[in-house]
């Protein structure tokens, strides 16, 4: 059997949160809950003024960390400074030293591939691609003219002809030797006999013309 | 006034106006003082990091590496003709090869890319393979292996040879177009070349 209460609300015992504050008296409650409220504000100034600390010494550490990091940067952009200019000099060098003739390399294997017998008097080769670009000469020669025209130099174009060698050989089928053989050679190409013609002695004098291709780095 | 309030009514004021102050004076003060510490942090920490990483460039091998390679290379590539010194080098390369030096003319200095070239016409007088081992050594002299320029002495190209033999002994005379090189920090724009008025040339014509 369940148990009724029949006492008015009024007179019932109240809960524990109903009866909060029930018991006391405003002239009592608001004096100590003020002074409880200041406690609390003082606190909260309290850490309001160590936190304001804090953020001052932050923000003067940084201001010196940041001067620091300005003097020492002063020192290292010297050092940036220097492995800037030397990765723009090292490009410079390598775009000269890759588009360079190897002379050296080609004289070589010249000498390798001409048949026994055989002279050179004479040789004349460029390389295919100028490390300076020719300025073409702008002449004129009309008797009128008198217009000066700048002429920008203008970057190298191959010549259908940049080899020529002229010598002697035994016979004109030494020479041929020599046609075959030069073919052998990667860096030459459009190979062709300019002139032969037997001399006094015997001998053939020859010229023979081509292009060099490449610049001799096989 | 307070007679008309009860003792609870009061509490739950005064309870409500202390919890509001907490929380003003938290969120409205102490917080955003504790957030500017925590960016301040963060800032001096990424500040250490730079100036860590600049000491270690300054006091690491990258400072004497770039540096000493910035000399080498100043001296591949000075930033001045010195044309004596391209004399000087010539010379021991050309008795290094057992070749004779003729004549050295220099010409005008062209600009090519990022640096300038200072073309000469060089004759000299030697064996074949005396002239091949003087184009050998004057490539050696700065070149570029694995990607780091080694040699001793500056850059030259040769963009064209050309010799006539029939002297005794075999010996040759050449006529080699060498290039010798100078660094211009900037680019230099190609100068453009005027080409002399041809009033001069009236007879040429006639």
């Amino acid at each position: 059997m369940q148990a009724v209460n029949l006492l008015p609300l009024e007179y019932r015992p109240a809960g524990r949160w109903t009866a909060l504050g029930t018991g006391l008296s405003p002239e009592r409650v608001i004096p100590i809950g003020a002074a409880v409220a200041g406690v609390i504000a003082l606190a909260l100034a309290g850490v309001y003024v160590r936190e304001r600390s804090v953020v001052n010494d932050k923000q003067s550490s940084l201001a010196k960390e940041q001067a620091r990091l300005v003097a020492v940067n002063s020192q290292a952009q010297a050092v940036r400074d220097a492995q800037t200019q030397a990765a723009a000099m090292t490009t410079a060098v390598d775009s000269v030293v890759a588009g360079r003739m190897l002379w050296d390399s080609t004289l070589g294997d010249l000498a390798r591939v001409l048949p026994s017998e055989v002279a050179l008097t004479a040789l004349q080769a460029s390389a295919p691609v100028a490390s300076v670009p020719t300025a073409p000469v702008a002449t004129d020669t009309t008797a009128t003219s008198s217009t000066t025209t700048p002429v920008t130099p203008t970057a190298p174009t191959p010549p259908a002809t940049t080899f020529t060698i002229t010598g002697n050989a035994p016979s004109h089928v030494r020479v041929a030797l020599i046609l075959d053989r030069l073919a052998l050679l990667p860096w030459l190409s459009d190979i062709a006999l300019q002139t032969t013609s037997r001399l006094a002695s015997g001998s053939v004098q020859f010229t023979v013309v081509a292009a060099v291709a490449n610049n001799g780095g096989h | 006034m307070m007679k008309r309030i009860s003792g609870r009514v009061a509490f739950l004021i005064i309870g409500a106006a202390v919890l509001v102050t907490v929380l003003l004076g938290w969120f409205a003060f102490i917080a955003p003082q504790r957030s500017k510490v925590a960016e301040f942090d963060s800032q001096v920490q990424s500040t250490q990091t730079q100036i860590a990483d600049a000491q270690r460039l300054l006091t690491g091998p990258t400072r004497r590496d770039s540096l000493a390679s910035l000399h080498k290379l100043q001296g591949v590539l000075p930033d001045q003709v010195k044309m004596s010194q391209i004399l000087r080098q010539l010379s021991s390369v050309a008795t290094t090869s057992e070749i004779e030096l003729d004549t050295i003319t220099p010409q005008t200095p062209t600009a090519v890319g990022g640096e300038e070239a200072v073309p000469m016409t060089v004759a000299v007088v030697g064996h074949y393979f005396a002239i091949q081992r003087f184009l050998r050594l004057l490539r050696a002299s700065a070149d570029v292996r694995n990607g780091h320029v080694i040699g001793t002495g500056r850059l030259y190209s040769v963009d064209n040879i050309q010799f006539t033999g029939g002297q005794p002994g075999g010996v040759i005379s050449a006529s080699l177009t060498v290039n010798g090189f100078v660094y211009t920090s900037v680019p230099a724009v190609a100068p453009a070349t005027t080409a002399p008025s041809s009033t001069g040339a009236t007879a040429v014509g006639n």
